[in-house]
């Protein structure tokens, strides 16, 4: 049994190949804008609206709502990439039921690609909000010799995203498979269940924790703001 | 190697493309028309909140205009009473007034009845003491009253005092040279005969010193009596005196019953 679908390879030429990894991921991705094609075709304001429309305003208001708590910020900006990243990694754990499927998360390089461009991410909403000098200027606080420190630290809470996310979907994945050889009535079914849930907690958990990230980065244009009113402050007592 | 760097890449790549096929077909639109709503909403309940405030500043003004009529209505109700009453008084003090008049007006027909009345009886009275007395005189005393009435009328004018002759004298003559010889009149309440005619002339030509033709008048409302008289001045005999008696007790009885009928009422 293959610990991932990297492995599984359908076609190669040279140095590219298909495996089983990019294929699901491209059929997560076919899901996902179909669904949101027809649930978008017929947008309406009011007064009977689709089920589709409602299904998806309210996973997206929900989302919307998870960011704004967290962030304390507009949501808006945000919710493409982190919506985009919940959204394939719970419809890619879902699938997961469907027999034969591999999902693309229990790929370690699928998941080191998300956490990568939660890693990109990250500064890219920071220096878009605070500016160049104030972002990277976070990673000289609270003093100099810290900056060895927060770069390592950016790295390994990158690796621990990639590694979490995959961990617990290829264990689930290969637990189901165990059990299956072993007992192959009944308990391989909870175990699916099981995993489900564990699927859309780990979907959750990624996009929180890449939230909490991203939050944190943009949130040193607030700090600033705090810092420099509350110098304003002080000046004028 | 568990990590395949061209599946890395090939995620990543994937990712992006996802995430910008997401936010043009699924993420713009959904929010888009989330906030539409929302502002839809918002819009609706300022709209809502504007006529909450409209229809409270309505039913302000509307109780303001209640307020005013009710006053209006109390006022004018106060101003009505107030001239129904003026009205009640001013009708009370026309009916008190009317009732008054028609009190005088009742009292004044008392009056006149009771006039009528002592007039009529005294007239009766008159005959019937004139028809008994002439029936007793005749009957007893072999005498008719017509002659003891002249007899007493002749002896009134003989003994009448000096100024009333002379003030009758005078009045007579008067009339003599202003028109005619009549102007010296006999009444009678009864037919007087030749004889006492005759004797009637010759006094009143006693007592005038003149040469004047008295005409002679049967005058019945003079009741048993016979009176010389000429423009101005008149000598009388009749029933008079004790007629007048009996008026003034009749009429005393007739102010008793009055004051009696008001110390009832």
């Amino acid at each position: 049994m293959e610990i991932t679908p990297d492995n599984i390879i359908y076609w190669q030429w040279e140095g590219f190949h298909l495996n089983a990894t990019i294929i699901s991921t491209w059929l997560v991705m076919l899901v996902l804008l179909l669904i949101s094609w027809l649930a978008t075709r017929n947008l309406v304001m009011r007064p009977k609206i689709s089920r589709w429309q409602v299904s998806l305003e309210v996973v997206i208001g929900f989302i919307r709502e998870q960011i704004k708590e967290i962030t304390q910020q507009n949501p808006d900006p945000f919710i493409p990439f982190l919506g985009s990243l919940f959204l394939f990694i719970s419809v890619s754990n879902l699938l997961d039921i469907i027999p034969g499927f591999r999902p693309p998360t229990g790929s370690l390089s699928t998941t080191t690609a998300l956490a990568v461009c939660v890693f990109f991410a990250i500064p890219i909403f920071g220096i878009a909000r605070a500016g160049f000098k104030n972002y990277f200027k976070q990673y000289l606080e609270p003093s100099v010799l810290m900056l060895p420190f927060n770069i390592i630290g950016e790295f390994s809470r990158t690796l621990a995203l990639a590694v979490r996310l995959f961990g617990n979907i290829m264990s689930g994945s290969l637990i189901a498979g165990i059990l299956l050889i072993i007992a192959p009535l009944f308990l391989p079914i909870i175990m699916q269940v099981f995993g489900l849930l564990i699927g859309q907690i780990q979907a959750y958990i990624f996009t929180i924790l890449a939230t909490v990230y991203i939050g944190s980065a943009a949130q040193a244009e607030n700090e600033l703001k705090m810092k420099k009113e509350k110098e304003g402050s002080e000046n004028n007592e | 190697m568990i990590i395949d760097i061209f599946t890395v890449l090939v995620q990543i790549i994937n990712f992006l493309i996802l995430v910008f096929l997401l936010k043009k077909f699924l993420f713009n639109r959904i929010l888009n028309i989330i906030d539409e709503r929302e502002s839809q909403i918002g819009k609706q309940f300022a709209e809502a909140e504007q006529k909450e405030k409209d229809a409270e500043q309505e039913l302000e003004k509307q109780r303001e205009i209640r307020e005013k009529l009710e006053r209006e209505w109390e006022d004018n109700l106060a101003k009505i009473k107030r001239e129904i009453e003026a009205k009640r008084g001013t009708m009370m003090a026309e009916a008190r007034e009317a009732v008054k008049e028609v009190q005088a007006e009742w009292e004044r027909a008392i009056l006149t009845q009771r006039e009528a009345f002592l007039k009529e009886l005294r007239r009766l009275s008159c005959q019937q003491v004139f028809v008994i007395s002439k029936k007793v005189l005749s009957e007893l005393a072999n005498t008719r009253l017509e002659d003891q009435l002249i007899d007493s009328f002749i002896t009134q004018l003989e003994e009448l005092d000096e100024q009333k002759r002379e003030e009758f004298k005078w009045d007579a003559a008067k009339g003599l040279s202003e028109q005619s010889k009549n102007r010296v009149e006999i009444n009678t309440a009864f037919p007087l005969s030749e004889e006492s005619k005759d004797l009637l002339l010759k006094k009143v030509k006693q007592l005038t010193n003149n040469d004047i033709i008295p005409s002679f008048h049967i005058s019945p409302s003079l009741i048993c009596g016979i009176e010389l008289r000429t423009e101005s001045k008149k000598i009388a005999w009749s029933m008079e005196n004790y007629l007048d008696t009996l008026e003034r007790g009749l009429k005393d009885i007739f102010v008793e019953n009055k004051e009696f009928s008001n110390l009832k009422e």
